[in-house]
């Protein structure tokens, strides 16, 4: 047991320069990407008395508690560095009031930042003109939120095409966006009803197909599922992910569902008391929980939809090469429920390669078990 | 988790905001938050001085209810053991006795003079007086028994209020507690200073209202005497040179609003009566069915016909006329008043108080200054109907705004919108509804003020009411009422049909 806890955890140190790397399709070329978003040294702290607490922070170390005391003022967000690359979903997850929706208000400056830059395509947003920074909101960024927030008064049509009409968008022009995507929202045939005669579920579609409606390269989406109901949750999710992929927009998708950043998130941010306390993949999360406030988070989430063969392989020594010949043979990215599928089918232990075909690894049938077994 | 409210925080926050017998407040604080039984332990400083240990603890709000009931009831105790119930039945027994003793020395009177039909009748007469005396001493003695059971269930009373004071004391000062965690600036500690004022207060309120009870000369002595009429007189003179060096140093800007109001209004009078009454009404009509419906549209005919031929035609186009000028105008002022009011809280602060008052005050009232400025006819009707009316649409309309969910706000500025555009295309739809409850009721309102109006010349409806109530005729009053409210009715189903239209 203690040898396969080293494995892990030296493995997961092997695969620390790949943080960031996407988790499906085109990984070729991911680290010449340029952020899309990036956020460095970001901080928010709500109430009048916001400068001094932040001296006092910087200079005393205050904890969130005798900020509120002290100065009456709330740390919302505290210290958030991260940057997101072109066609990442970035998961950000945490409990109520973690300041997940104060966070991602930064990216389009709904909320300005008490220090800390921000970075949207490159652009400081801090110093952007009032002007320029509505054409960004327009044009960059389209928003989803928890309860929808359509206009009730307009047609599903006119609602998503609300921002391209701000923008001053010739009537023609805007319907034809917007009817774009409203079909793929798969909403056709709605798009002259208002959003009192749709389900819930389908009114988020409406918030998506908004949002989408002006091709922005960021989608902020502030718990766009939290208020439907599991099966259409689960629908929408495959939906919008792959909607994301085909479209490669780059995402910041709040949830308080673990399952969902899971199934989502490229990578998976935890945040607590405004802080993020984690930052990297499902697996990473789950196979090295940074401490045990995540690890309390992901006690009980199945792994085995997460984990790869690359988690849970016992690495090949060089000097002594794997001894069954004639091995079922997987690559480094099967994923762990295709391993297991194969080893019932075998019973034999597994053989790992790399793209030239090289063993690097074995799974045997007790490697599998354990690894399907949580962290305490 | 019930023990938390003994916990540090707690206990010394209770501390600090009770001052002197914190470790009792703590305590006791603490079973009330838990909802143990000892919550129930009466306070006996609250039960022995009552009121005053509110106003030492700064409840004022159970001290003056509390003082104020406790006085009630002490009066009360003081007059009844002073015999106030049986006072008067035994006065008038005491005259009732003289009168009967008066009436015997004139029989014994009469019997010497040897008229005895006279005197037996007077005999009579004091028997029969004798016994209402002995009627009234034996109601006296019924109230006087009746007035010592009073005595002792106001006596009941007074410790039932003292009692309450003891158990639910507490109860209150922790709900203080709650508020002061909230807001500093709520009374804590306990403070002598509270105390002697409120004292001060409940003793004068005391012998002022004792003495008013039991001795009327007092009373009146006490009472401010000045002559009001000399004073009022001064005033109103005084009031007057005002308002006619205001009229007159601002002579041009009340001219043009003068001229521009009258011409205004004659315009849309000439037009109103110019056109032949059959074509008004088709075109009304038409209207009516057009924005609600078929219903409306017979009984505006109706309504109009009915007008046509009891003769208030005429009437009716002038008041119309006024109306329209009038609520188009306050609709005018009104609305973008609401939508400041709306939008910037400061704005709100600063314009509520005027719309209450406006609203508040009666509504003969504002003919008066108005009169002042403007001298009487349609001009000044015109003005008071635009303030009386103006009110609930500018509230409506600020309500309507603030009622905007923040998340569909915070919408339209992530997706680009200028706060104008977030106006015009996000707030004022989603307030559309209760911007036009506020647009009827401005509308009814200026009605209603317009025949009012008609008190200061303004014509009208109006003029006949004020002529059926002068020459108390009923029946031409029925009619003009009818009129009236016909035209109340019309209005105010054209406005709502709209509005159920546009949903
Ligand atoms: N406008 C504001 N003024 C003052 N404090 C605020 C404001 N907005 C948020 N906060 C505070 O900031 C903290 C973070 O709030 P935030 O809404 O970002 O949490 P959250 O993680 O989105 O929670 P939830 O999952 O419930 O939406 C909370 O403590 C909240 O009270
Ligand atoms: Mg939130």
């Amino acid at each position: 047991m203690t040898n396969f806890a080293d494995a892990m955890h030296s493995r997961s140190h092997a695969s620390a320069f790949e943080e960031g790397q996407l988790r499906v399709g085109n990984q070729l070329g991911v680290d010449q990407r340029e952020p899309v978003v990036s956020c460095s040294n970001v901080w928010k702290i709500f109430g009048t008395r916001a400068p001094e607490a932040m001296e006092a922070i910087l200079d005393e170390g205050l904890g969130k508690d005798e900020v509120l005391a002290r100065f009456g003022c709330v740390v919302a967000v505290r210290d958030v560095s991260f940057s997101i690359k072109k066609g990442e979903i970035l998961a950000i997850m945490g409990l109520s009031g973690s300041g997940k929706s104060t966070l991602v208000r930064h990216v389009n400056r709904l909320i300005e930042a008490t220090t800390g830059i921000i970075r949207l395509n490159g652009v400081d947003i801090s110093k952007v003109t009032s002007a320029e920074l509505r054409s960004i909101r327009s044009k960059q960024v389209g928003m989803v939120f928890q309860d929808f927030a359509l206009l009730p008064h307009r047609t599903v049509r006119d609602n998503v095409a609300f921002g391209l009409e701000l923008q001053g968008v010739s009537k023609r022009q805007r319907w034809a966006n917007a009817q774009a995507a409203i079909e793929q929202m798969d909403l056709k045939g709605w798009e002259d009803r208002v959003p009192s005669e749709l389900s819930g579920g389908m009114r988020q579609r409406v918030g998506i197909a908004r949002a989408l409606a002006a091709d922005p390269s960021v989608l902020l989406m502030d718990e766009p599922f939290g208020a439907l109901d599991p099966l259409i949750r689960r629908d929408l999710q495959d939906q919008f992910l792959a909607l994301s992929r085909d479209l490669g927009k780059t995402t910041l998708f709040i949830t308080h569902d673990l399952e969902e950043a899971f199934h989502l998130g490229d990578r998976i941010a935890i945040m607590k008391d405004g802080a993020i306390v984690q930052l990297g993949t499902a697996a990473d999360i789950i196979t090295s929980p940074a401490d045990a406030y995540v690890a309390d988070f992901v006690r009980g989430i199945s792994r085995v939809p997460i984990l790869t063969a690359r988690h849970v392989m016992t690495p090949a020594n060089s000097t002594e090469p794997p001894h069954v010949a004639n091995a079922p043979v997987a690559t480094l990215e099967t994923p762990l429920a295709e391993l297991i599928a194969t080893g019932a089918k075998t019973r034999s232990d597994i053989a790992i390669v790399d793209q030239s075909g090289r063993t690097v690894g074995m799974v045997t049938i007790e490697t599998m078990l354990s690894a399907m077994k949580e962290v305490r | 988790m019930t023990r938390s409210y003994r916990e540090q925080d707690w206990s010394s926050s209770i501390a600090e905001f009770t001052g002197v017998n914190s470790s009792y407040y703590q305590g006791k604080f603490a079973d009330l938050f838990e909802g143990s039984r000892a919550r129930l332990r009466p306070n006996w400083a609250a039960a022995i001085v009552g009121p005053l240990w509110a106003a030492s603890r700064g409840l004022f709000g159970a001290f003056l209810v509390a003082g104020l009931v406790e006085i009630a009831l002490v009066i009360g105790i003081v007059f009844l053991s002073t015999g106030g119930l049986s006072v008067d039945n035994m006065s008038r027994a005491q005259s009732l006795e003289k009168l009967s003793e008066a009436r015997l020395t004139q029989a014994n009177d009469e019997r010497q003079k040897g008229n005895e039909a006279a005197a037996n009748q007077m005999q009579e007469l004091s028997k029969s007086l004798a016994q209402s005396a002995a009627n009234e001493r034996a109601v006296a003695n019924d109230k006087a028994r009746a007035a010592t059971m009073l005595i002792v269930s106001t006596i009941a009373g007074l410790l039932g209020l003292r009692a309450i004071f003891a158990v639910a004391g507490d109860w209150l000062y922790s709900r203080q507690y709650m508020r002061w965690r909230r807001d500093r600036a709520t009374p804590s500690r306990r403070s002598y200073q509270r105390v002697v004022a409120c004292g001060l207060l409940l003793v004068i309120i005391y012998v002022v209202a004792l003495f008013g009870a039991k001795v009327p000369q007092l009373a009146s002595t006490l009472a401010i005497q000045t002559n009001t009429s000399e004073l009022a007189g001064i005033t109103a003179t005084a009031l007057d040179r005002f308002f006619t060096s205001i009229t007159q140093s601002g002579r041009s800007i009340f001219d043009a609003i003068t001229g521009s109001i009258s011409a205004l209004v004659a315009s849309v009078e000439s037009l109103l009566e110019g056109l032949p009454w059959i074509c008004t009404i088709l075109v009304v009509v038409f209207a009516a069915w057009l924005l609600a419906g078929s219903g409306t549209a017979a009984f505006t005919g109706a309504g109009l016909v009915y007008l046509a031929l009891f003769g208030f035609w005429q009437k009716s186009m002038v008041t119309i006329a006024l109306l329209g000028t009038a609520a188009v105008l306050a609709l005018s002022i009104g609305i973008p008043l609401g939508i400041l009011c709306g939008k910037s809280p400061r704005a709100y602060r600063i314009f509520r108080p005027m719309l209450d008052l406006m609203q508040t005050m009666p509504a003969f009232i504002y003919l008066v200054p108005i009169i002042a400025f403007f001298g009487i006819g349609k001009t000044p009707g015109v003005l008071a109907t635009i303030i009386f009316g103006m009110p609930p649409v500018a509230r409506l309309t600020a309500l309507g705004l603030q009622q905007v969910p923040l998340s569909i706000r915070e919408a339209a500025v992530a997706f680009g919108a200028t706060p104008w555009q977030s106006l015009v295309k996000v707030e004022l739809p989603l307030a559309m509804p209760s911007i036009m409850a506020g647009i009827n009721q401005t509308i009814l309102m200026c009605l209603s003020m317009v025949v009012i109006a008609s008190l200061i010349g303004a014509g009208g409806l109006g003029e006949d009411v004020l002529q059926a109530l002068q020459f108390a005729s009923v029946g031409q009053g029925f009619l003009v009422g009818a009129a009236v409210l016909i035209c109340a009715i019309i209005l105010d189903r054209l406005i709502q049909g709209k509005r159920s239209n546009n949903q």
